[in-house]
Order: C-alpha cells, then structure tokens, then sequence
C-alpha cells in the first residue's frame, strides 16, 4: 500500500537501490530500476556510470598486443619475486606477464 | 607483447587450472594433457611428476666386492634436482641377483632419462635375503649415466643416513619407495588444500562426429587429444547404442580419426563426446604429504552419491579445514585431519553447485558462486550449517534465468570475478548472441545488483579474470581484478571511457552501415590498429553508436569495420567520438497522485522531474530522458528543439523523432556542463523538467509515468544524486 503523499512534495529518489527486474514495476522501490546498462549504484547514494576499461601491457610496453588468439583462462601467480600473470591462449600457450601497466 | 610464452601445445578445451604450494611452485592440469609446473624462473615449464624408468637394471657379479652371499633386490630411480626440492620417480623394474661373498655389484643397461626435468639417477638395493627395505647406493649425474661398480658390503649400507634407507612398502601395505606415482592427468581440476595437492574433476569434449559402421570415427576439431592422452577413455555417440572405449587416435588437426574397441552400427554424422572412465568422475585423488607430483593410485576419497544424482565435479575451492567439492548441482565438503585414508569425511552440504571453476569465487568469509538456478553466497563461518549458510542473491534478477534470458548452453564460458578494493562480484553471462560481455554486478556491502556490458574485447568476450594490483610507475598498486579474453587482451577498469584512455573525435570521409573511414585523427590514430577493437563510436549528428570490429591505419586514417550493420548508414561526413561508454537506467512505474489514495491528489497542479548532478566541464557527456506513460511502450513526445529551461532541450537529433509526428521527438536532452549558461554563474547541478498533465478521474487519463535515463559517459565521470518526482506517489 502507498503512503498518502504531501500534495506538492517530491517523491525523492536518494538511494538507488540497482536493478530489481523480476518484480511488478508497479510496486518497486522507488530506486530502484526495472533494468539498467553500465550503471553502477555502489556508493550510497549515487548514481554513477561505470567505470571504463584499459588494456594492461606488460613490462613497460607502450603498445597493447597483437596478439591474434583468445584468452581462455587468466590467473594470478604471487611469487616470491612479485606477482605475475598466467594467462592461456586458444592455441593452447601459455604466457607470462610481469611489470603491469596500462596504455596512457 | 611483452609478455613471455612458458609453454605451447595444450589442449585448449579445457583452460588450465593453477594451484601453487608452499614453495612457490605453480602447477598446472586441465584433464587432458600431462599436468605442468613453474617456479616463476624458468623459461619454460616443467612437465607435472617424473616418469619412472623401465628397464630393470642389469647387474653382473664379479670378485672384489664385499656383498653376502645370498639373493639381492636392485632397482634405480630419477632425480629432478629442483631449486624447491628434489622430485623423485618410482623405481625401475627390480633385478633380482644372486650374489657369492665379497663379490661387488656392476650395475649396467639403465634407461637413459628421456625428461628434460631429471638431473640425476640413484641406485639403490636391498641387504641380502630381503625384498623389502632399499639402501642409497649412489647418485649419478644423467650425463654420467653408464656403468657403476657397487662394492659396499651390506653393514655400509645399513649405517646409512634415515632419508637413505626406504622401505617399499610400510606394514599396512602403504606404499614407499614408489609412492611417486604421476598425478592423474584426467583431472581437470587442483588445489593445495592442507600439506597435500587435490586432483578431481572430468573433462567432457564433444565434437561432430561421424560413424561409418566400422571401428572407426571421424571427429571434427584441431584439438582432439592424441592417443597418449585419451587411450582407455570412453565415447558415447549420439545414436549409438553403447558406450565404446577409445583405442588409438590418428590424424588431425581438422579431423581426428577415432579408433574404437568395438564397431559402430550406424553411419551417420552426428555428436560425440569423449570423456575418462567413469569410474573416476566422483573419485578425489591427492598427494602425499608436502609431495604434490606423487598420488598412489590408492590415494583417493570417493564423493558417495548422497542425493540420487550423480553429478559431474564441477570445481572446488579450499577454505581453511574444508575442502569444498562443487558439482553441477550440489556441493560436498571434505575434511581431514592428518591422513585422508584413515580420517578424511566427506559431507553434502547443500544442492547448489556451479557451472565451472570458474564459477566459484571467495570474498570476505563468502563463497559466490553461480548455477543454472542462479547466483548465490555460501558463508564460510555463518551461523547453522549446510544449506543454512547458502544465501540466494539473485532474487531481484531471477527472471534472468527462469525467463530464457540466459543461454545455458554457453554456460562453459561463465565465470565469476571478486573485485576488492570495489567490494563488488561480478557474476558473467551470455545472452544469446554467443558474446561473453555482459554480468551482473552485486555490491556486496549494498546488497544490491548492477548490470553491465563491456564490447571490449569484441569476438567472443571475456573469459576469466583474477586479482592483482598494477605496478608499473605513476599507477595505483591498488588491488585490482584484471579480465581477460579475446585477442589475447586483459583489462582493467581506469578511467571513464572504454579502450580509448580519452574520448577522441574524428570526421567521416566515407560511411556505410558496415563501417566509415575517419580522417582528422592523425594525432590518435597511429597507435596498433589493435588499439580501437571493441571502442565505441559515438555519431554526434544522429546519436547512433557502433562497436569497432577491426581498424585499419593508413596514411592517418582510420577504416573501420562494425561488430554489426547500423541503420540508418550515418552521414559521409559524420563526426564521432570514440571510446564512449553507452549508459541507461529505467525507473519503476511511477504512479500519479490520485484522489483514490491521496484526499485532493486531483488537484495536484504541478508534475516534474528533477535531476540532481555533479556539473563538469566535459563536452563529450550527455543525459537524455525519455518518458513512458501507463503501460506504453512508445516513448511520450514533444516538440523537437523547444527548450524547456536552460539547459533542458528536447532533441533535435533526427533518430530521437517520434516514430510516426516527425515534428517531434521523443528525447530529451540535459545539459551537464557546468557553464550552460551564458553569464558567469556556473551551473549547481539542478535541473527540472515540467510535465503536463493532470489527473482527470474516471478517464483513460495518465495513471504511470516509466522515466528512462540513458546517455553516453566520455571524458567525465557522470554522478547522479537525485532524482525527484512532484506530483507522483511513492
């Protein structure tokens, strides 16, 4: 049931409450969305668009890579030395990468 | 690239799972291919265990020694002299001599080590007239590998150090000295849990395939295993009436042929699908103690089918005292205390499982995980036990899996990501287009879900991702997760626009709905035509968006091919913004007041939408509001161009036209800059837009009002704070 609103009082939208999709749309919260696309309601109280994506390069490189296989699987490596990625490609090899950094 | 290629040739149906021990040491399995480890040195890896040689040795008798006179057991065994430690293989066949006193042991006709990993090769014997308890006789260098005379006498040996003294078996049949049994290399899954290396999990690879009413099948596909790898496993073909066990395999890449025990009876084209005696599927082997490369083969716990459903192993996470075994459907825990023969338990805690490995992720004291019911928690250390501590988080979204929306069939592909330092987990998915770019992000300390899509990297998306921190100079050593996927690309979330480090502009000098050519891009466009797969283009003049596909540079222009045709093709001499980041958000169904729940709500004069947002000084961001009243789906429309207020326009753009009155539209647009106004007074990121329409009883009037937000975020981070509604109820 609907609280009885105050003529003339905004219906305020301060907390956003993200996606709640299977539910009547009707009855949501009122921050809720009924769906929404690469936004992010992390911090109270904001609405923020996400983040955006950079490609990492390692050690140093100042170009992303030509590589033309595909990544099937990526995982940490924490060595004694620092951490390192291993990552596999659908050629089926496996590569190391040290020194992350991102083009600039 | 600068990264460093360790190794090649692995099957790469199955990606590899990593685990490391104590040492430091990675090890590798996929299930398919022998398992691999690296210490983070080497320039490459290292094949997983050490085979044990062979042939027994040949041992000839001669005077000069000081050996009893009796019956002698001999056998030698590899070294791997590794910077963690010395790995060691089984022993080779056992000679049996008899020896007359004070003769001496020439020792001859070893197998040379075919493993680039072995160093070293040790002889070892029994005392006379025993079979059971073996003696250091002597290392030698691999190179070195020959004939050795052997003439210590037996009370030599038996004064040697504990570590060179073994017994082949200890006296309840466990055995010793070939305790050194390769891992399983059918297990696509491992982990260190406690001092001991899990190995569990079977691979499933099915492939078209073709019968020919004969022993042998064709299969389809540049990977299928070679006959080393998959001898002994099994077949089951659609339409077949058995199950056949795989004798060799031939052939290949492209098409293998499949060499069976038993001949087929069809012949036809249909699937196949290989996989590992079944015997093993439910079965976890793991290692000695502080030895990963060494499982006996009675090293095994069996997950006992508790619930009438016997599921494949899907993956595990260790965590603490528990080993956590999921299946497509239900998990286990496993425990034990010091030795899994004699103490270890296994428990079925719940019937929620996991697509993949991939699908499990720790967080905090969590477990996230993802299957086909959705996602879920699993607190480690929360109150009750078993199916208590599983939380189901994807209520609000369920409709996501219960309506189809899902495809299942690429549930492979899945995977779940832990980022930390954002305290959110991403749960990734496909929908139908056969693209890994799409999750759903819970923030776990809001309890609340997120959707999101990435077009990097284009082609098939993403497929993996892990956490690390950036170390390169002048960035965050934050803890970060890292993504990976096609092209061989990793990412990672900085800034606000995606693949571009900044939005960039460029003009058309040729387009079609497939792709354009830009020009006046010769300060950006030198970089890899790598750089622009998966960018979005912004079209400033009609508002359309595309994905790059490919890029091509030439001569400082850039020719640009789509991920897909766009309708209608954009002007000649468009210009565009790439690196934009799409963004939308649809509200609930708002209700208008009414005098049925609000005394006097028809007298409500006013209905606005008001905005609340942090101005900037970026050129490249924009909001645009679009309204839907009671249950259409057609947006409402308005004047195109007129001008609410400052800084509030109805859109000119001719794709935001109302689908049938080309004199209006259906978008409006709010202007974020914080200099919109003409005077010095800078905008304070309040901005309203007055409706009309009043509530008129008993009429097919307004009731709802759906409010859409959407837009593009280019160099500037868009934050909305509010968002308020006069003259509708809560």
């Amino acid at each position: 049931m609907r609280d009885a609103p105050i003529i003339g009082e905004p219906l305020r939208v301060r907390d956003w409450n993200g996606i709640l999709s299977d539910a009547d749309y009707q009855d949501l919260p009122p921050g809720a969305a009924q769906w929404s696309k690469n936004t992010s309601c992390r911090k109270p109280g904001l609405l923020e668009v996400r983040q955006g994506l950079l490609e990492v390069t390692f050690d140093g490189d100042s170009q992303v890579t030509s590589e033309t296989n595909h990544c099937i699987g990526i995982s940490t490596y924490s060595h004694h030395s620092g951490d390192m990625i291993l990552f596999q490609l659908d050629d089926g090899s496996i590569r190391v990468g040290r020194d992350l950094g991102v083009i600039s | 690239m600068a990264s460093t290629e360790i190794d090649t040739g692995l099957n790469p149906q199955q990606p590899i799972t990593w685990f490391t021990d104590r040492k430091g040491v990675a090890y590798g399995v996929n299930g398919i291919n022998r398992g691999i480890r690296w210490d983070g040195f080497a320039s490459s890896v290292g094949q997983l265990g050490v085979t044990a040689p062979s042939t027994a040795p040949t041992i000839t008798p001669d005077t000069g020694g000081a050996a009893s006179a009796g019956d002698y057991d001999c056998a030698y065994r590899y070294v791997a002299r590794d910077l963690e430690g010395d790995v060691y293989s089984n022993f080779s066949a056992v000679a049996t001599v008899t020896m007359t006193a004070n003769q001496e042991f020439n020792w001859s006709a070893m197998d040379a080590p075919t493993e680039a990993r072995v160093t070293h090769v040790q002889l070892w014997r029994t005392t006379v007239g025993q079979t059971n308890v073996y003696y250091f006789v002597e290392e030698i260098a691999k190179a070195s590998l020959g004939s050795h005379v052997d003439q210590n006498s037996d009370a030599t040996l038996i004064a040697n150090d504990d570590d060179e003294i073994m017994k082949l078996r200890r006296h309840n049949g466990e055995v010793v000295a070939n305790r050194f049994v390769l891992p399983p290399q059918n297990r696509p899954y491992g982990v260190m849990f406690q001092d001991r290396a899990w190995y569990f999990g079977s691979v499933r690879l099915k492939a078209v395939t073709t019968t020919d009413g004969d022993t042998t099948v064709v299969m389809v596909g540049d990977y299928v295993p070679a006959t080393a790898d998959i001898a002994g496993w099994h077949m089951a073909i659609d339409g077949e009436p058995i199950t056949y066990t795989v004798v060799s395999v031939s052939g290949g890449p492209g098409s293998s042929t499949i060499t069976l025990d038993t001949a087929c009876t069809t012949s036809a084209t249909t699937v196949g699908t290989l996989y590992p005696p079944l015997a093993t599927h439910r079965k976890l082997m793991y290692s000695e103690a502080d030895e990963v490369e060494s499982v006996p083969a009675a090293n095994e716990v069996t997950l006992q089918d508790n619930i009438g459903d016997d599921q494949h192993i899907t993956g595990g996470v260790p965590w603490g005292a528990t080993l956590y075994v999921f299946c497509e459907r239900s998990k286990y825990a496993v425990s034990f205390v010091r030795q899994p023969a004699v103490d270890a338990s296994v428990r079925l805690i719940d019937k929620r499982g996991a697509f993949n490995n991939k699908c499990i992720a720790t967080f905090e004291d969590s477990i996230y995980a993802m299957d086909d019911q959705g996602c879920y928690s699993y607190n480690i250390r929360g109150g009750g036990s078993g199916s208590t501590r599983s939380v189901s988080l994807s209520g609000p979204i369920q409709d996501q899996w219960r309506d189809g929306v899902i495809d299942f069939s690429a549930s492979d592909n899945f995977f779940v990501e832990v980022d930390r330092s954002a305290e959110q987990v991403r749960f990734w998915v496909q929908m139908g287009d056969g693209v890994s770019d799409r999750c759903f992000t819970w923030n776990v300390r809001r309890e609340t879900w997120d959707h999101e899509r990435y077009e990097a990297p284009a082609d098939n998306g993403f497929r993996g991702s892990c956490q690390t921190k950036l170390t390169a100079s002048g960035l965050s050593q934050k803890p970060r997760s890292l993504i990976a996927g096609s092209f061989g690309r990793i990412f990672c979330r900085e800034g606000n626009t995606d693949v571009m480090s900044q939005i960039e502009t460029a003009t058309c000098e040729a387009s079609s709905g497939t792709g354009c050519t830009l020009t006046d891009c010769s300060a950006w466009a030198g970089w890899s035509t790598r750089s622009y797969i998966g960018a979005t283009i912004l079209f400033e003049e009609t508002g359309q968006t595309a994905v790059i596909k490919t890029a091509t540079v030439s001569t400082n222009k850039l020719i640009i091919t789509y991920a897909e045709t766009i309708s209608p093709v954009p002007a000649a001499t468009a210009t565009v913004q790439v690196g934009v980041i799409p963004w939308s958000w649809t509200s609930r169904r708002l209700p208008v007041f009414t005098p049925d729940d609000t005394p006097g709500g028809d007298a409500q004069n006013k209905r606005a939408v008001q905005v609340l947002y942090t101005p900037f000084s970026g050129a490249h961001d924009t909001l645009n509001l679009r309204f839907f009243e009671n249950y259409s789906s057609t947006p409402m429309m308005f004047t195109r161009g007129a001008n609410f207020t400052s800084g509030i326009q109805v859109s000119e753009l001719t794709l935001d036209n109302h689908a049938t009155e080309s004199l209006y539209s259906d978008t409006i647009h709010i202007d974020l800059d914080v200099d919109r106004f003409s005077s010095d007074v800078e905008a304070n990121g309040f901005l309203e837009l007055v409706l009309s329409g009043k509530f008129v009883g008993g009429g097919e009037s307004l009731r709802f009002v759906t409010v859409e937000m959407s837009g593009f975020q280019g160099d500037d981070k868009i934050i909305l704070h509010e968002l308020n509604f006069v003259g509708f109820s809560k």
